[in-house]
């Protein structure tokens, strides 16, 4: 059985959202001159010249940024319900969840001082 | 069967068949990027099937963890090791896959007989729905304390070992740069680092 | 048997993703392929606990709970284990699984 409210209009939107990329290619496929050539195939870098191949080997730095992120990310999803249920908890809950930050803030540190929110 | 039922089952076979085919697809195909990003789509999948069974929060986790960190994860991941080098092939490669292929469809028959023949007892409570994220948070704080404060241990415990792991040819690169910050081009720091290197 | 949502399509629909996800982690040979394996196993055993909690328990949703468990430990396995595959590239210049085998007699 469904319970959930709203999210009829959720499909809805779900549904026109998926229509519009159709309709701009399929428009597009239409419309346009159909030639090809060696100039058409090169990858489109907002008019300079593409340099190198689109898959390269990233800067590790990303990877930094991409792992401190999700960490916290996970952190959100901790922290969202105490939020909304926080009328219901007590004080005790308030210090239960500092306690958590509290925990992460040190892992936010260690990744300060090693130098991985750092892009130098 | 009225309409509402109706959207519900063809959203269910709609998602069933996206997520499946998806599946298939991250651990068939030959390019890992095109997995990646069909590993993606499995994960909103799998979102939409969490709104149909009633949790909106989750499933917002879901796109939020999934498709929005980890995917993104192992996206660079695989940029990072990109070397698109065709692997040495081994004997008998085929043999192993066909006895996994029977193998993992010896499981499947096995899990799908044992959930037809499980009587479920299914419950007749309310659904709490909308309520759900509430109770999510009292649970938190009530009977999963222990498990939500070692949560966030394991989560600063990830984030250390995969710094230290992660790190090895980044500090070297980080030095090398520094002596290449020397000659900036805002002229306080040229003067300030000039002086300090000149011996 | 009424064409309605059902529990039953949920817990095979489950089962099939963990089949696939234990056919790629045992035949692949890229190590982030197996990660992204691990990944399809632990969305499997989501996918049971959300069914689990809408049709056995849906007043106190406990299975959600859990659900929000798996997805941390799942999200910090992937940073874990990302930087274990890199540091093994920079080690041995290779993702093969076959390559892998210092520990094997």
């Amino acid at each position: 059985m469904f319970v959930l409210s709203g999210y009829e209009y959720f499909l809805g939107f779900l549904l026109i959202c998926g229509l519009v990329p159709v309709l701009a290619l399929g428009a597009s496929q239409i419309l346009r001159p159909k030639r090809s050539g060696v100039e058409r195939r090169t990858t489109y870098e907002s008019g300079m010249e593409p340099i190198g191949a689109a898959w390269i080997q990233f800067n590790i730095r990303y990877y930094m940024f991409s792992l401190v992120f999700v960490i916290f990310d996970v952190e959100t999803v901790f922290l969202y319900p105490w939020a909304v249920a926080f009328s219901k908890l007590g004080l005790l809950a308030f210090i239960e969840a500092l306690i958590f930050i509290a925990i992460l803030v040190v892992g936010l540190v260690y990744a300060w001082r090693k130098g991985a929110l750092e892009w130098s | 069967m009225n309409i509402a039922d109706g959207v519900q089952v063809v959203s269910f076979a709609v998602l069933a068949l996206m997520m499946l085919g998806a599946a298939l697809g991250v651990v068939l195909l030959n390019n890992i990027v095109y997995s990646a990003f069909l590993l993606g789509l499995v994960f909103i999948s799998i979102s939409g099937l969490y709104i149909l069974l009633n949790a909106g929060f989750v499933a917002a986790a879901q796109v939020l963890i999934y498709v929005g960190a980890v995917n993104v994860l192992i996206l660079f991941g695989i940029m990072l090791v990109n070397k698109r080098q065709p692997f040495a092939p081994v004997r008998s490669a085929w043999l192993s896959k066909v006895a996994t292929a029977v193998v993992c469809l010896g499981i499947f028959a096995l899990l799908g007989t044992m959930v037809l023949a499980t009587p479920w007892q299914l419950s007749t409570e309310a659904i709490a729905g909308d309520g759900a994220l509430v109770k999510i948070g009292l649970h938190f704080f009530s009977d999963f304390l222990l498990p939500f404060e070692l949560a966030s241990v394991l989560l600063l415990m990830a984030l250390i070992g995969a710094i230290v792991l992660a790190r090895r040819e980044y500090l070297p690169d980080e030095l090398e740069e520094e002596t290449v910050l020397t000659l900036p081009e805002r002229p306080r720091e040229l003067t300030s680092s000039g002086s300090r290197s000149n011996p | 048997m009424q064409l309605l949502m059902q529990l039953q399509y949920f817990l095979l629909l489950a089962a099939a993703l963990f089949c696939i996800g234990i056919y790629g982690l045992v035949t692949s040979r890229n190590a982030i392929r197996v990660l992204m394996s691990i990944e399809l196993l632990l969305n499997a055993v989501n996918l049971n606990l959300m069914a689990f909690s809408n049709f056995l328990d849906p007043a106190e949703v406990r299975g959600q709970v859990f659900t929000v468990f798996v997805i941390t430990i799942a999200a910090a396995e992937a940073a874990v284990g990302l930087a274990i595959v890199l540091s093994i590239y920079r080690n041995r210049d290779t993702v093969d699984m076959e390559q892998f085998n210092l520990l094997k007699w």
